[in-house]
């Protein structure tokens, strides 16, 4: 029993002792160092050691790459299927350290087949001829790489026990986040989508430090919004990690000059985090509208920040105005350009319009797959549009967005650059329509809200 | 008075249209045994995981402790333990690597933690599969085993959920044994179960619902007297020492006694029903038997059961419940 000290998470204990023991993990193990070995003996005999080190490489890749980030995507499904999920969220452990927990464990696998794979690395540098220095940053950058992908596997397990499940959920959370960039590249937010990757090598290992590790525990809020109890706050703590790495992008924006640049990593990793909370529920369970961090007291001041940090769709509409606001405001956003206001339009209305028709239809279950299926639809019928232009050489990013008033110019100009002035008025229509329908929806909510802020307040 | 230690009130919960708990209401006091019943679908898990803080509910509350369920979700946890019908263990880990899981999982440090684990492995008889891997046990002990999970934070409250559901008749026997020693310990205890017979043993109160609705809410000495009330007749089972023929005259004998009829033809004779439930009518109705020359080996009067009190009440609650009105 005292085989782990006592300040690991219980879940590291856990899923170590299993895991180790595990048939997949032993297996993996065993197939990676009789491959190591086979690696090393054939770069002795192998005179360009090109191919011998593009195989062991391959295979390093292949197990910390795919091998550790698929057993993450059963690790939750299986406490589901097994019955276990509940009893683990009867103790004293959070949703948060759960999820957090299955991660570490499996990075820490990861970390130890990569220690395992050392002693041969060393092997090709004494007897292979190799730059040890840039073999240990490559083996490290494929480390982090792991922490991503499993972050992401771990982070939709909980949603659907299938495979094919699962990756329509990930290939539903890669379409929404590339849905951004091609509106910020429309837009001219981002100007060239070359730049991130042109810019100097400071700034990207900065963006990298910033939304790396924002974006894996993105990943693992994601999973932790599958398991956690309804009595449990986990939104508050998504948008203020948000907000967080908005403000980061902003300091640095301001200290680099590289506006546009920094606009981009904040939009990009603000925006699933958006996404999620205006599609959350509201749940009439007065603890969740308590006082929210940094705020320990019922306070007038407290009260404004849960407008925005409240779990729940209603607070989410003047959070994600607020992050759309500050991230136009860190970049060198112009409102004189037509084609910028246009594709500004087509943003809002692309998040806006399908979430105020959710609230007219009042879907209550189903409704991300219903927001994906919104934008899949739209995505359908501009692509028969556009099969039926005379011209279709010009390809535009905003394609992804049709949501407003591009149709219609679509189907007037007749190509995909050319942007009339009465497309912007009936896009910024269509968005201040379906923000007003929210609103007057939200009405109703913010007065329950109150009605729970009191009761929360009595409670303290 | 004491405060109960759960209070039930007005409870709802509806699935779709499906009402699957219906204005409950009942409360249980500190140191009762609880047993739940109630047909498949009458409510029961659902309940129980409302009370576990698993599910919310439609409408209504429920407090335990003093807490509220969906206010104090955390405080609530401290003070149950939940079984569920489906255990829920690991493979690749042994008895006390669970048990030790568990520990930490519910905030037990160092010494403090393995003394608890070795104390609930001692209660729940579970010294000797200490390192056996949990896939290896039989499911009696893996019985035991989750009831030890259950009682390692020391809750004033178990909520087991058909506990008893696939065991062998030794393993029920020492479940039973558990639940009567954590009875004397004082823990308050809530148990669903099919096997009313049981639960009639272990517990002090039985709780009948039906359809999300209590129907009964009593011990069963109270329940038995009142059915014997609402009921005044008693079923009578005679064996009879000749074959076919003996049995033929019984069948064709019996209706035709006043305030005697016929409940069921068995292998050996059959079951009657007796109007009075006197000992005199018995007497008289043995006699006339005997003279009419019935060849009978056996009179006996029947125990009251529990489930025939269960099927009465349903029957009555049934009947009382007036037929929807022919859609035109």
């Amino acid at each position: 029993m005292n085989d782990f000290a006592d300040w690991l998470s219980p879940i590291v204990v856990k899923e170590l002792r299993q895991g180790m023991r595990s048939r997949a993990f032993v297996s993996i193990f065993l197939l990676l160092q009789t491959f190591m070995i086979f690696c090393v003996l054939s770069a002795l005999g192998d005179e360009s050691r090109n191919g011998a080190s593009a195989f062991f490489w391959a295979v390093i890749g292949i197990t910390l790459l795919l091998g550790i980030p698929a057993r993450g995507t059963f690790s939750v499904a299986s406490e589901i299927k097994g019955n276990t999920m509940e009893l683990l969220l009867l103790t004293q452990l959070s949703a948060w350290r759960i999820i957090a927990g299955k991660w570490a464990a499996l990075f820490l696998q990861s970390l130890l087949l990569a220690c395992s794979v050392l002693p041969y690395v060393v092997l090709r540098y004494f007897y292979g001829g190799v730059d040890l220095a840039s073999e240990l940053m490559t083996l490290g950058s494929i480390l982090a790489i792991n922490a991503l992908l499993t972050a992401l596997a771990v982070g939709i397990s909980p949603y659907q026990r299938s495979a094919i499940g699962r990756i329509f959920i990930a290939l539903g959370s890669v379409a929404m986040i590339q849905i951004v960039p091609a509106v910020l590249v429309g837009a001219g937010i981002m100007g060239r989508s070359s730049t991130l990757f042109s810019s100097p090598g400071y700034l990207m290992l900065l963006a990298v430090a910033l939304i790396a590790p924002i974006l894996l525990l993105e990943f693992l809020e994601f999973g932790i919004a599958g398991v956690a109890p309804m009595g449990e706050n986990h939104s508050t703590r998504k948008r203020l990690l948000a907000l967080t790495g908005v403000a980061a992008a902003a300091a640095l924006a301001a200290f680099s000059g590289h506006r546009e640049f920094f606009a981009t990593l904040a939009a990009l990793q603000a925006a699933p985090i958006c996404l999620i909370a205006l599609m959350e529920k509201n749940h009439p369970i007065p603890s969740l509208y308590g006082p929210v961090w940094p705020f320990p007291r019922p306070s007038r001041i407290a009260r404004f920040a849960g407008k925005f940090l409240y779990p729940g769709w209603t607070s989410a509409i003047p959070f994600s105005l607020l992050i759309i606001v500050a991230v136009v405001a860190i970049s060198p956003f112009r409102f004189d350009t037509l084609q910028g206001n246009f594709y500004l339009c087509c943003l809002l209305g692309s998040v806006f319009l399908p979430l105020a028709l959710l609230r007219v239809i009042n879907l209550k279950k189903a409704v991300f797959p219903f927001f994906i299926a919104f934008q899949g639809f739209c995505f359908v019928l501009a692509a028969v549009l556009a099969g039926t232009l005379p011209d279709q050489t010009n390809f535009s990013p905003s394609m992804l967005l049709p949501t407003t008033g591009f149709l219609v110019s679509l189907w007037r100009s007749g190509d995909f650059r050319t942007v009339l002035p009465e497309s912007i008025v009936l896009g910024l229509l269509m968005v201040l329509i379906s923000l007003a329908t929210l609103l007057v929806f939200s009405v109703r909510e913010w007065r329950a809200i109150a009605e729970l802020e009191r009761k929360a307040g009595a409670m303290e | 008075m004491n405060q109960p230690l759960v209070e039930v009130c007005d409870l709802c919960r509806t699935f779709g249209n499906i009402e699957a708990v219906n204005h409950l209401s009942f409360t249980i006091q500190r140191g009762q045994v609880v047993g739940f019943i109630g047909a498949n679908g009458a409510g029961k898990t659902t309940t129980m995981r409302m009370m576990a803080t698993l599910e919310m509910p439609t409408s209504g509350s429920i407090r335990i402790g003093g807490y509220d369920v969906v206010n104090h979700p955390n405080k609530v946890r401290r003070l149950i333990g939940w079984m569920p019908d489906a255990y829920g263990t690991y493979d690749n880990m042994t008895v006390v690597e669970y048990l030790d899981f568990y520990a930490r999982a519910f905030g037990f440090k160092k010494a403090d933690r393995v003394q608890r684990v070795e104390e609930v492995m001692d209660f729940a008889n579970l010294r000797g599969l200490s390192d056996r891997a949990i896939n290896k046990l039989s499911k009696g002990m893996a019985q035991r085993l989750c009831l030890g999970r259950t009682l390692l934070h020391d809750p004033d409250l178990l909520i087991l959920d058909e506990p008893a559901a696939g065991l062998d008749p030794k393993a029920r026997i020492e479940f039973k044994h558990l639940v009567r020693l954590l009875a004397d310990e004082g823990k308050t205890l809530f148990i669903s179960s099919h096997i009313l017979s049981e639960l009639g043993e272990m517990c002090d109160t039985l709780l009948f619902i039906d359809a999300g609705r209590v129907v009964h809410h009593g011990s069963s000495d109270s329940l038995l007297r009142e059915r014997r009330e609402d009921a005044p007749f008693s079923i009578v089972e005679v064996r009879l020492a000749g074959g076919e023929e003996a049995r033929t005259a019984l069948l064709n004998w019996a209706p035709l006694q006043p305030g005697t009829s016929i409940v069921e033809a068995t292998r050996e004779g059959a079951r009657l029903r007796l109007e009075p439930d006197t000992p005199a009518a018995m007497a008289a109705l043995l006699r006339k038997m005997v003279q009419d020359g019935i060849a009978v080996a056996e009179f006996r009067r029947e125990d009251r059961k529990l489930e025939d009190a269960f099927v009465e009440i349903l029957g009555r609650k049934e009947a009382s419940t007036p037929p929807p009105l022919p859609s035109l």
